[in-house]
Order: C-alpha cells, then sequence, then structure tokens
C-alpha cells in the first residue's frame, strides 16, 4: 500500500502511435492519480485517447515516455514476465465485449486468474462477490447461455476475485441494454462503497458517468476538464466545452 | 452478380497468400510426394537400365538353354570350332553347405574380359577340387588361402567334398556368401557336365548376326533342342529390364501406401476448408443479406479451392522436381552414380490436375455447408468456437450404417474362413471390413472425442489453467477435433496394425527359432560320440555361455520313428519362448517328457497321459507326458527327456553326441575358430546366423512398412499444424485476453501445444484401438497362423511419439498466439 492513498498514478505520459509523419500523439502529457476507494469515469470525444490512457495505466500498452504505477510498483520498469504477473494479481478488467471464455463455466471463468497465479480462491469471497452480483443460480452455466447483463456481470467477479488493486472497465455497458447497463453500473458503485474497490472507468455515456466519484474528460490526449461528484448536467457541459455535441 | 462475389471471395484469398499455403499444405505435400515417387521410379528405373548387368561388357554372344537340359559338351565343341568365336566361358552355380553355412558357387574364369571377380588374396583356382571364397563367406568360415573345406551337396546322395581353398575375390554379391571356380572345375565337382549358359567372345571385326546364323544352323539342326542364342548386348538389356520389373512391383506396393497419405491429405484439406470458411461465416452472412445466391456462392468457394489446389499441387510438383534433378549431384558427392528423372511432364501436369481435383472434392462438403449461412447470422457476434455442438442426424445414421457394414463384413468373413479358399475372398473382404470401420470412425468421431478426451486429457489438468484450457479447448470443438484426429489415427490404425503383424510374425519365428538354432553354435559328431575334454573345454573357455551337450535316441511312437532328445530345457535362454499346448512345461521331469505336436498325434496322447517309447533295440521306458508343443521339440526333433530317462530307453552312449552354446564374448568370428578348435572333426553349425537372418528380414519389413506409413502420418501432422494454426488464428482475442488477465507467454505456448498434442494423442488413441483388433482379425482371417500379440512397449511408443511430433506442429502456431498483445483482446473487431 502506498502511503499517499493513491492505487494508480500517472506522471507525464506520453503516447504516440507510429513513426514520422504518420505518427499520432495518443497521449500528449498526462498527469493523474487515482485514489484508492474511489470510482473514476474517463470520458471524451471518440480519438480523444481515453482506450489508449486505459491500456497504459493497465500495463496492457506501452507508453512513449513517462511514469505509471499501480500499488507503488514502477509499471514502466517492468519486464513482460512481471507485467503479466502484475495484471494477473493486481489489475481486473472489464471489456465492453464481456471477454468471457466460451468453453469455461461462469465459475471457470471467475477463478481463472487466480487459478493461473496457483492460488484457491477464498470461498467466502467468492460467495460474497456472487451474491452481491446476483449470478449464483447461474455459475454452471457457459457464457453462449448467459444473457448479456449476466455475462457482464460474470466478467466484473472475474475482475473482483482476485481483490486487485484497481478495475478497468472499457465501455462495460457498450453493449448492454439501458436497464441492464444500469444494473452493472450500480453493481460498480457498490463494490466501490461496500468493498472499498477502485474503479476506472472508459466511457461515452454522461449518465454512466454520474453513476462516478469523479470525471476526468480527455481531448486530443490531454485531460481538460477534472469534475468532482459529477452529474449527467456538469458531464455533459464539459464534454460540450471539449467539444462534442 | 456471380463474378462480383467471386471477386470479393478470391481477392480475399490473393490478400493472404498465407492462408492458401496453410489450407492447401497437405495437398501440396501429397503432391510432392506423389510427384517425388514417380522421379523416384524414374531414377531408379533408368539408373538401372543404365548400370545393371549380370552380363560382362566384353561378351558379345550368349547361348542359353531354354530346356531343363543343360548344353552338352558336343555342343560345346560345336560353339568352340564355329569361326569366328575365340573363347567361351561357362555359366552356373551349385549350392552346396559348408561348415554350417550355405555357400552358392558360381562358374568364372577369374581373370580376362569374361571375368566378375576380383582377386584379392591367394591365387584363382584352376585345379581339381580347389574353389575361391568370396570375402564375407572367407570371413564366416574363418578360413585362410590354403585351406581346407568339406562341403556337401555337390550330388544328391554324394558324400561331402573336401576342396582347397585357393583364394578370396570380391564379386557380385547378394544375400547368400558365394565360392567361385573356373567352370570346368565347378562342372567336376558337381559331376554333371554341361552349363546352361555359355558367354562367348568373338573375333573383332565379325559379324555378330553371320556368326549367330552359323551357330543357329549347327546347334538347333536336331529339332528336339531348346537354345537361345542372343547377343551380349540384348542379354544384358533384357537382364536389366527383369531387374526393374521386379521393382515395378516394390513400386506398386509404395503406390498404395502413396495412396492411403493422398486419401490422407484430402481429408486434412475437407477439415481446414471447413474451419477456414467457418471464419468467413460472417462475411458470406453479409454476402447472403445484400443479395448473393447460394450458388454463388457455392461456385466461389470452389473456384477457391481450384485456385488452392493449382497453386499447391504446382509448388509440390516443383520442389519435387527440384529435388529429383538435384539426385544425381548429392550422389555424385558420394561417389555413387545415378542417372537423373529428366523432365517427365506428362505425369506432372496429371499430379497438378490431380491436386486440383482433390482440393475441389474436399472444397465441396464445407462449400455447401457454409453457402447455407443464414443471412441473420451477419448480425449475430458469434463466436466460432460456441457454434457447433453435437452430431448431425445424417451423420449419425452413416456412422451406424457404417458400423453395421463392419459388423457384416466380419460375420461373412468368420463364416467364409470356414469354407476353403485362397484367401483373396477374405483379403477382400477385410479391405471392406477396415474401410468401413474407418468411415465409422469418421462420421461417428466428434462423439468418441468428449470420452477419449477426458480419458487423456486428464494428466495434462495437472498442468494448471494451461493444461485445463487447452483440454477444454478441443473438448469445445469437437467436431473440428475430430476432424484432424481421424486423420492421425488412419496412420495410426495402419501402424498399430502392421506393429501387431510383425510383432506376431516375430514370436512366431522366435518360437519356430527357438526349435531349429536354439543357441548361438552348435557342435554335432561326425563320427562316434564327442570327445568328454569338449564339454569341460567349453564351459573352461570364457567366450562361451550356456553350453549344453545332448544326446539323441531314436524311437517309434505309433507309426513313425522319430527322436529323443536329453537337451536341458532350462539350460538355453531361447527355449524360454517355446509353448505347451497342452500341459505345462514346468512340469517336466524324470519319468516325464515334453512332446512334440506330431509325436503327440502319433501316439494319440495328451497331457497327463501315459506313453511307451520304443527303441530300435526293443528298450521302452514308460513316462507320463508333461507338456505338448506347438510344433517341433528342439533341433527339429520328437521329444525331450531327462538323460536317465533316455538311458533307459537305450541307444545312445554315455557321451553327449552334441552340445549347443551361446557366444559370451567377443567377435562370432573369433568364437566360430575357438569352437572349431575345441571340437575338431565334428561338424560345426553357426546357428546364429540363421537366426539373424531371419531376424534382420523381418526387421527391415518393419522399418520398410514403418517408412511408408510415415508418409501418412506426415500429412496428419500437417493437418495438426494447419488446424491448430488457424485455431490461433481466430482466437486472437482470446489469446489476447488471458494475456491481459495475466498468462504468462510461456503458459499461452504451452496451452496452444498442449492442444496440438491432444489431437494427436487422441488421434493416437483411436488408431490403436481400430487398428489393434482389426490386425488380430486379418491375422486370423488369412490363416497365417501367426499368433495374436499385444506389442504394448511399441505401441505405447507410437503413441507417445504421436502425441511429441503433433506438440512439435504445434510450435509455430503456439509462438504465434504467445506474441498477441493484450490489447487484442479489448478491441471491438
Ligand atoms: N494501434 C494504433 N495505431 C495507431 N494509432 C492508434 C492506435 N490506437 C489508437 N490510435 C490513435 O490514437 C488516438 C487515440 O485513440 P484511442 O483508441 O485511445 O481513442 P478513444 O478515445 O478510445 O476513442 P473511442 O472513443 O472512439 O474509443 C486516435 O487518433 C487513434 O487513431
Ligand atoms: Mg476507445
Amino acid at each position: 500500500m502506498s502511503p499517499d492513498g493513491f492505487a494508480v498514478t500517472a506522471t507525464d505520459l506520453v503516447k504516440v502511435y507510429g513513426t514520422g509523419d504518420s505518427a499520432v500523439r495518443a497521449l500528449d502529457g498526462v498527469t493523474v492519480g487515482f485514489r484508492r476507494g474511489r470510482f473514476t469515469a474517463i470520458m471524451g470525444p471518440s480519438g480523444s485517447g481515453k482506450s489508449t490512457l486505459m491500456h497504459c495505466l493497465a500495463g496492457l500498452d506501452a507508453v512513449t515516455s513517462g511514469r505509471i504505477t499501480i500499488g507503488g510498483t514502477d509499471l514502466t520498469r517492468l519486464r513482460d514476465r512481471q507485467l503479466t504477473a502484475l495484471r494477473r494479481d493486481r489489475v481486473g478488467f472489464v471489456f465492453q465485449a464481456f471477454n468471457l471464455l466460451p468453453q469455461l463455466t461462469a465459475r471457470q471463468n471467475i477463478t481463472l486468474p487466480s487459478e493461473m497465479a496457483g492460488r484457491r480462491v477464498d470461498a467466502d469471497h467468492l460467495a460474497h462477490i456472487v451474491d452481491v452480483l446476483g449470478i449464483g443460480d447461474r455459475l454452471g452455466h457457459r457464457p453462449a447461455e448467459l444473457s448479456g447483463g449476466q455475462q457482464q456481470r460474470v466478467a466484473l467477479a472475474r475482475a473482483l476475485a482476485t481483490r486487485p488493486e484497481v478495475i478497468f472497465a472499457d465501455e462495460p455497458t457498450g453493449n448492454l441494454d439501458s436497464r441492464s447497463g444500469a444494473e452493472v453500473l450500480g453493481l460498480l458503485r457498490d463494490c466501490v462503497r461496500g468493498l472499498g474497490q477502485t474503479v476506472v472507468m472508459v466511457t461515452h455515456d454522461p449518465s454512466a458517468a454520474a453513476y462516478a466519484d469523479r470525471a476526468l474528460v480527455l481531448a486530443d490526449g490531454r485531460i481538460v476538464h477534472d469534475l468532482d461528484g459529477p452529474t449527467r448536467a456538469t458531464v455533459t457541459e464539459a464534454l460540450g466545452l471539449a467539444g462534442v455535441r | 452478380m456471380n463474378v462480383s462475389v467471386l471477386r470479393t471471395q478470391l481477392s480475399g484469398v490473393l490478400r493472404r497468400p498465407g492462408r492458401i499455403l496453410m489450407t492447401g499444405l497437405s495437398v501440396l505435400v501429397a503432391a510432392l510426394v506423389v510427384f517425388g515417387t514417380v522421379l523416384a521410379h524414374q531414377i531408379v528405373t533408368r539408373t538401372m537400365l543404365d548400370t545393371f548387368s549380370n552380363t560382362p561388357e566384353a561378351v558379345s554372344l550368349v547361348v542359353a538353354s531354354q530346356g531343363g537340359t543343360p548344353i552338352t559338351p558336343e555342343q560345346l565343341t560345336q560353339i568352340r570350332d564355329t569361326p569366328g568365336v575365340t573363347t567361351l566361358a561357362g555359366r552356373t552355380s551349385v549350392y552346396v553347405t559348408a561348415a554350417g553355412i550355405d555357400l552358392d558357387v558360381h562358374a568364372d574364369p577369374g581373370t580376362g574380359p569374361m571375368s566378375r571377380v576380383t582377386l584379392v588374396a591367394g591365387t584363382y583356382p584352376d585345379g581339381e577340387r580347389e574353389i575361391a571364397l568370396d570375402r564375407r563367406a572367407a570371413e564366416r568360415i574363418g578360413l585362410r588361402p590354403g585351406g581346407t573345406l568339406r562341403l556337401d551337396g555337390w550330388q544328391e546322395g554324394a558324400e561331402p567334398v573336401s576342396v582347397t581353398v585357393t583364394g578370396v575375390v570380391d564379386g557380385p554379391q547378394d544375400a547368400a556368401e558365394r565360392g567361385w571356380a573356373p567352370d570346368t572345375v565347378l562342372d567336376a565337382l558337381a559331376g554333371r557336365p554341361g552349363y546352361p549358359r555359355v558367354d562367348l567372345i568373338t573375333a573383332p571385326g565379325t559379324d555378330l548376326d553371320a556368326t549367330m546364323t552359323r551357330l543357329g544352323e549347327q546347334l538347333l539342326r536336331d529339332p528336339s533342342v531348346y537354345l537361345s542364342i542372343t547377343t551380349g548386348e540384348t542379354t544384358r538389356v533384357r537382364e536389366a529390364t527383369d531387374e526393374v520389373r521386379q521393382l515395378d512391383q516394390v513400386f506398386a506396393l509404395i503406390g498404395m501406401f502413396v495412396g492411403v497419405a493422398v486419401v490422407a491429405a484430402a481429408l486434412v484439406a475437407t477439415s481446414t476448408f471447413r474451419i477456414v470458411f467457418a471464419q468467413r461465416m460472417r462475411q458470406l452472412a453479409l454476402l447472403r443479406t445484400i443479395g448473393a445466391q447460394r450458388g454463388q456462392l457455392v461456385g466461389a468457394l470452389l473456384a477457391e479451392g481450384a485456385v488452392v489446389g493449382l497453386v499447391t499441387g504446382a509448388t509440390g510438383v516443383l520442389i519435387a522436381l527440384a529435388g529429383g534433378l538435384a539426385a544425381p549431384v548429392v550422389a555424385g558427392w558420394s561417389g555413387r552414380t545415378i542417372t537423373g528423372p529428366g523432365v517427365p511432364v506428362g505425369p506432372a501436369i496429371a499430379v497438378v490436375i490431380g491436386a486440383v481435383l482433390i482440393t475441389v472434392g474436399a472444397v465441396l462438403a464445407p462449400a455447401f455447408a457454409a453457402a447455407g449461412v443464414a443471412p441473420l447470422q451477419a448480425l449475430r457476434s458469434s463466436s466460432v468456437a460456441g457454434s457447433e455442438r453435437g452430431v448431425s442426424a445424417v451423420r449419425l445414421v452413416l456412422g451406424v450404417l457404417l458400423t453395421a457394414c463392419a459388423g457384416g463384413l466380419i460375420r461373412l468373413t468368420l463364416d467364409s474362413m470356414d469354407s476353403q479358399g485362397d484367401g483373396n475372398r477374405e483379403l477382400l473382404y477385410l479391405l471392406g471390413v477396415g474401410t468401413c470401420a474407418y468411415g465409422a470412425l469418421i462420421a461417428l468421431g466428434p462423439l468418441l472425442i468428449r470420452p477419449v478426451l477426458a480419458a487423456v486429457g486428464a494428466p495434462l489438468r495437472l498442468l494448471g489453467p494451461a493444461g485445463r484450457l487447452a483440454v477444454s479447448g478441443i473438448g469445445g470443438t469437437p467436431r473440428r477435433a475430430a476432424a484432424v484426429s481421424v486423420v492421425v489415427a488412419l496412420g495410426v490404425t495402419m501402424l498399430a496394425g502392421t506393429i501387431v503383424g510383425i510383432s506376431g510374425m516375430q514370436t512366431y519365428t522366435d518360437r519356430q527359432m527357438a526349435v531349429r538354432t536354439p543357441a548361438d553354435l552348435g557342435m554335432f559328431a561326425e563320427d562316434g560320440p564327442l570327445g568328454a575334454d569338449v564339454v569341460t573345454g567349453l564351459r573352461a573357455d570364457g567366450r562361451f555361455t550356456d553350453v549344453t551337450p545332448f544326446r539323441t535316441a531314436d524311437f517309434s511312437g505309433g507309426q513313425i520313428s522319430h527322436v529323443a532328445i536329453d537337451l536341458d530345457p532350462a539350460g538355453l535362454p531361447a527355449l524360454d519362448v517355446l509353448e505347451a499346448e497342452d500341459g505345462s512345461l514346468a512340469a517336466f521331469g524324470p519319468g516325464r517328457a515334453i512332446l512334440a505336436d506330431v509325436v503327440a498325434a502319433d501316439l494319440g496322447a495328451r497331457a497327463g497321459d501315459t506313453v511307451t517309447l520304443t527303441s530300435p533295440a526293443g528298450g521302452t521306458v514308460r513316462l507320463e507326458v508333461a507338456a505338448i508343443l506347438t510344433g517341433e521339440a528342439p533341433l527339429r526333433l520328437g521329444a525331450v527327456l531327462t538323460p536317465a530317462d533316455l538311458t533307459t530307453l537305450g541307444g545312445a552312449g554315455p557321451e553327449p553326441t552334441g552340445v549347443l552354446a551361446n557366444i559370451a564374448s567377443g567377435t562370432r568370428n573369433d568364437a566360430l575358430a575357438a569352437f572349431r578348435a575345441i571340437g575338431a572333426g565334428a561338424e560345426i553349425a553357426v546357428l546364429a546366423d540363421e537366426r539373424d537372418k531371419a531376424g534382420a528380414e523381418i526387421e527391415s519389413l518393419l522399418f520398410a512398412a514403418l517408412g511408408l506409413l510415415g508418409l501418412t502420418v506426415l500429412i496428419a501432422v500437417v493437418g495438426v499444424g494447419t488446424t491448430t494454426g488457424l485455431s490461433v488464428m481466430e482466437r486472437t482475442r482470446e489469446s489476447g485476453l488471458l494475456r491481459a488477465l495475466g498468462m504468462s507467454r510461456g503458459k499461452v505456448r504451452l496451452m496452444i501445444g498442449a492442444e496440438a498434442g491432444l489431437y494427436g494423442l487422441i488421434g493416437a488413441v483411436l488408431g490403436t484401438a481400430l487398428g489393434v483388433p482389426l490386425a488380430w482379425f486379418a491375422l486370423d482371417a488369412l490363416r497365417l497362423d501367426i499368433p495374436w500379440t499385444f506389442p504394448a512397449g511399441r505401441l505405447l511408443l507410437i503413441i507417445v511419439a504421436l502425441a511429441a511430433i503433433t506438440v512439435l506442429a504445434g510450435i509455430v502456431p503456439a509462438r504465434r498466439a504467445a506474441r498477441v498483445s493484450p490489447v487484442a483482446a479489448l478491441s471491438v473487431d
């Protein structure tokens, strides 16, 4: 546990795709910290660098320059093997396209990261998560037999099962209808409130951002707004200023 | 519209040429193998015609007897007196035995243009009772020039003849050891004047045609004479062609194996196209949505198959051709001369056309299935892995019918086994049983994957999540797994069958050999018993072990007379393989006898019965039958008795009449020399030679079969590699996800490698399960009298080897999967 209470920090992040004329500066000097036990939404127009920021923060992609820490560990100094272990043990993911393994049951999907680390999943913890997410009667089913909302809850349970330092979610409601989307967002917020999880979520939807404690707005690879306690209205306004209708 | 559909599909193919190679790799290998065989046939035939000759270049005319009667001395004189003929040499050979080995003695002048041998030591024989040995025979018999040798078998019923070995030569060879002598010397030894063939040299400038006519007029005046007169050239070509014709049979056999490999390639291609089309389901559905007809899609997909077949077939042919043209050069490096294959254009085109036809045939079923895609499919984001479940009703019915067909044919075979026949019908039935059973395996394969996987995949689960994911990955796509595994199974079925058949043959010959040649060396008294010091001498010599003396005595049972031996069956390890048909060999002891099956039949005895054996001199012994053997008793005799019982029977002195021994150390030739020295005067036999020859024959049979079946296995392995590669391609997202969730690169590689290995393992298990019973059934149906064996070690080796090879085939795809960036999991198409 880092003393300053930040789960994740980024300092002067620069990410350039390609070289020469075709080079794209997807992140252009981003400095930001995410406090433990807080729910942060990242917003911004399409192409503003949201996904890129998240990939870099999660150690999925290498940065061009800058520094990232998760729980005090400097990601930019790690080699692939250590980075992989870090993702496995201290980061959770929720994706837009659910990304469950089709051949595994819901329970097997949830316990997969722990098993890859060679650990048993704490049964009480698992029972608690499953209970909170309301998927107790679905654990024996394969993803193809689950609804989109159920699949996303299983994905959330998988992210929570390892008690990660931080959960990254990229458009977690993008493939869901509004009711299922609202449920998942509510659950994400419950995890933050009830379990003290740190959650960073990328979204396009101002009403999704309203579930968060804080909203960052990106434009052209920079943070242009930083809203505390965002509401639909404040977020929409900030996005408008950043250039989205 | 049709053109535009075609264009969409083909441009897709051409944009990714790597995929052509991947889908058509099996066809490429098949084309390579087929055309490679064609070229090998060309090379061997041409080389043979260029270099093979049993007739020296200098021979200008050949006179050969066509009936059984040799060319008489009178005819010989006529030939010699014919104008133009300068030299002549008789060609004949005699088969004799010398010091326990067979010797094939050939006539050769020894020097001059007609000779086929070169002297390496001593002088070439030219007097009565003189011969030369070839190097191998000299080493085996342990003789130097100047030594003498007793040769038996020159003439029917005649005594052995002692000859002087004057020299050692090198000459043409085959499996037998050879001796050489001038025609007249050989003639005198064999005691039969005349030769089956005479080679002539004519004076330079002689008109051959005129000489032939003159010879004909002279020799064929008597209408009862059957002689052929040909030129040396004609004879040389005919000899080479005969040799080539024998090879053609070999190539016909190779062709059969190549044919099976082609079937395997077609199966692999079908499976690969199915996967590739499944991956393009969304795109095909989109084409359907915007108005493409089913027929148009089928046409486009078939055209794609034709292109793949054309490209890969031509590539395979070109690679084979490059290899074939390089062969003479490569052979030249090791100092051998072979003739190049040329460029057989016709066969090359035929192979390419064949490749196209096979590929189009392979595409047919997958193309119809793919074109049947519902337009709605385009709108669903279906995962390929989730979309195949279960087995269609058609498949199920087909599978059941084929199983029934195999069962029916088994019934028929069993029925026809009772009647007399030449075995051809059974062979045909067997082929049917094999084909039906394998067809059933193809049809019902997807149903078998899960249970087999449950068994063989269990240990993999211990590897943790990577292993478990590999197992469930395969279990999740049973049709795909079945499609590739059955090809492996095809190879393994034949491998397992061959191994069972050959190991049965080995057991059979081992038993036969145990009876005929129970030890490495044998010594048999010629006149009077062996000296008392022989056995002690052998026992004292460290070069020998298992020294087992024996005596023999004649006895009569029911109708016929037999020979009993008092050999200790426990004294020679080779006798452990003897098998009792009735009773137990362990029960042998004083007052008990082991009988050969024929003797038991003659006496009408069963194990446990008491029999009375009578010697010609009138002595009798009453013995209980301990065991009846499945064949003859050791040394092909009738009964084994204890020494005391043999003495009671009478007819044998107290001293041993023979002794058997194994070689403990040193070379066989050294041991043989020592053995001969100790047993001077007795007949010596190198029993080990005979055993080795039989063993070597079976071994080379095994290796030849394994090599040829390797072609099918190779194509199956290519299939596993392709299938794994395509699976990895379509699961890029899954690989990325696993990496994102924290699976290390090594574990991802392990997972994919394990998947590939599982395809091989499942195939190997299915193949063994099919091949072993089929082989047993074949042995019975063909009445080969070969025992059933279950060579567990070799079969296990095959299974493990296949799993290992297929893991290797998965290495490239595994590396590819491990390189996938975790970001790939997050991108939405
Ligand atoms: N792999 C890549 N190679 C080159 N450029 C890239 C790559 N990935 C992203 N970019 C570029 O980087 C910039 C930021 O992209 P990013 O995906 O982070 O945007 P985003 O904010 O997530 O957009 P959206 O809301 O559409 O998902 C864009 O201009 C994009 O074109
Ligand atoms: Mg994005």
